[in-house]
């Protein structure tokens, strides 16, 4: 079966959880922007966590189903409806031959995934199926979806069991100031006192130059003890660089290696959150220790593995079910 | 004594920091640090990022953590490699100056010398490659002349082209896809240093030697035609 783009939305790609191996070669890690969102997806469609999935950023696609498939929108709080019915996200949802998948738009997110219960029929490239547009690497040409484009599938799963449970929690509303936590450095030691104390006390405010590459965050200058210019070096995902005008939020498709100051490094738990924000939304950073960045993390994946265990539970009767 | 610190990069890397220089020897010390991360085979490892004195040691937090990999780490003894490793030498052809580079005669005036002579000092040098970063395949090179260094453009431009050769300040390069940046452009490879349809798609590899020799309009056609190969 195959899936017809019928309008392509603004930036909307094949991604997984990332290109890892070639980094060390200038290549991107990219993938999935909200990591959390394309697994809470893949999970609700009974999908590996990390199977590639449909990226929307901005405004969604409109795809048409040639049959019938399972499938789950999961991230930002976007609009969009299954032929002329509005549905929700975070839901199981079953097209038929025909339907009509519309995404719109979030007022207040940056991103979605769309997880379908089958596989791409595509082939990965050097070992994934994260597409970065820049660097014309991914499965699909390695370029964003256009209309007209046909994305076919196979090994189309026909039935998922409780499917009626298959429901997760959506996020929750934006705080005024968003807090994310980080973990200090590691160039924190070419920052004055001054310059650190004023990155923790600023509020910061998402500039509209952002992109997946990364968030300029407009605010006040963080001082640095010496020049702006470090020796290049390798780069994380969620690395606060300072410039000499602002901080750049690294998102995933940052340059593998940099050569900024990095007065700190968002953790893992909160990387979807910071993913989300949006032009206009404020910031302000939290710093905790390896210790409470590790236990964040546990927390959220728990969550993950109890719906798994809900959702894949077969029941006493389950083999007489139809 | 240790010749490095191992720093947290948020709950998924760490950066294993040695002296901050451009050296020769640093590199080296990095990359026998890499080889050794690779041979260890230690869990929960997604990628490595080698840098000019520095590696980006990624990680998965939730096969691993900070703690354990930082102890895995320091229980390593890089040794050099006992066969000694040939350094590849790479001849980069370049069409120096117009019709894709606007930039050489900005070069010569700054350093007071002809446009030949900048070229063949461009070309004289041999390069070493300390680390491939920024862009797919974009090598930064050491070791250019100090007669032909020159401060960066201070209107970046949006659009470099592929193949672009250039220099930024003491650097020297060539962009291997498209790209904004401020170095001025002094030439134009037709080899292709970035290939996403190929199986190994980066041309060069950190400790690799370049040399640049100067080519002219038929010779870049040429290989531009048998599809951007390095001619061996």
């Amino acid at each position: 079966m195959f899936v017809k783009v019928k309008q392509s939305g603004a930036v909307t790609t094949i991604q997984d959880t990332g290109r890892y191996g070639f980094q060390g070669q200038g290549i991107p890690v990219s993938g999935a922007m909200d990591p959390l969102a394309m697994k809470m997806a893949n999970i609700l469609v009974g999908n590996e966590e990390n199977h590639p999935v449909i990226e929307c950023i901005g405004i969604g696609p409109v795809l048409e189903f040639s049959d019938s498939v399972y499938f789950a929108v999961s991230g930002g709080n976007f609009k969009m409806q299954l032929n002329d019915e509005a549905i929700q996200i975070n839901h199981l949802y079953l097209a038929k031959k025909d339907d009509v998948l519309k995404i719109t738009y979030s007022a207040s997110h940056r991103s979605c995934i769309i997880a379908f219960a089958a596989d791409f029929d595509l082939a990965p490239v050097y070992g994934s199926y994260a597409t970065d547009i820049k660097s014309r690497i991914g499965p699909y040409e390695g370029r964003k979806f256009k209309s007209g484009d046909i994305i076919t599938l196979k090994n189309v799963k026909t039935k998922l069991p409780n499917e009626k449970k298959r429901i997760m929690e959506d996020y929750p509303a934006k705080e005024a100031v968003t807090k994310i936590r980080v973990i200090p450095g590691p160039n924190e030691d070419l920052f004055t006192d001054d310059g650190i104390k004023i990155f923790y006390q600023s509020i910061y405010t998402i500039s509209p130059k952002s992109d997946k590459m990364g968030f300029r965050l407009d605010g006040e200058t963080v001082e640095t003890t010496g020049s702006h210019d470090i020796l290049s070096a390798g780069i994380a995902d969620g690395s606060i660089q300072i410039t000499s005008q602002q901080p750049i939020l690294m998102m995933k498709d940052h340059a593998a290696t940099g050569g900024y100051p990095v007065i700190a490094t968002v953790i893992r738990a909160d990387f979807p959150k910071a993913s989300q924000l949006m032009p206009g939304d404020q910031i302000q950073f939290q710093m905790v220790s390896i210790e409470e960045a590790a236990d964040a993390l546990k927390k959220q994946n728990q969550y993950l593995e109890e719906k798994k265990k809900v959702f894949e539970k077969k029941g006493i009767f389950g083999r007489f079910r139809r | 004594m240790k010749e490095y610190e191992i720093l947290p990069c948020g709950d998924t890397a760490v950066l294993i920091r040695f002296e901050q220089k451009i050296d020769p020897a640093i590199l080296r010390q990095v990359t026998m640090m890499a080889n050794a991360i690779k041979e260890a085979e230690i869990k929960g490892i997604l990628d490595l990022i080698p840098a000019y004195a520095s590696i980006l040691v990624c990680i998965d937090p939730l096969k691993t953590d900070m703690r354990s990999i930082i102890a895995e780490i320091e229980k390593l003894k890089p040794e050099k490699q006992s066969e000694k490793e040939e350094q590849r030498m790479i001849r980069i052809p370049v069409l120096y100056g117009r019709p894709f580079a606007e930039d050489l005669e900005h070069v010569a005036k700054h350093a007071g010398i002809s446009i030949e002579e900048v070229i063949r000092i461009h070309t004289a040098n041999t390069y070493p490659v300390y680390m491939i970063g920024f862009l797919p395949g974009f090598p930064y090179l050491g070791n250019l002349d100090e007669r032909i260094h020159t401060p960066r453009r201070t209107e970046p431009r949006t659009d470099i082209p592929a193949g672009a050769v250039g220099i930024g300040g003491s650097q020297t390069g060539v962009y291997p896809i498209s790209s904004p940046g401020g170095w001025h452009i002094i030439g134009q490879t037709p080899v292709k240093l970035y290939d996403s349809d190929q199986k190994q798609p980066v041309l060069l590899q950190s400790g690799d030697l370049i040399q640049f020799y100067a080519i002219n309009e038929d010779e870049y056609e040429k290989i531009e035609k048998a599809g951007g190969k390095l001619c061996l």
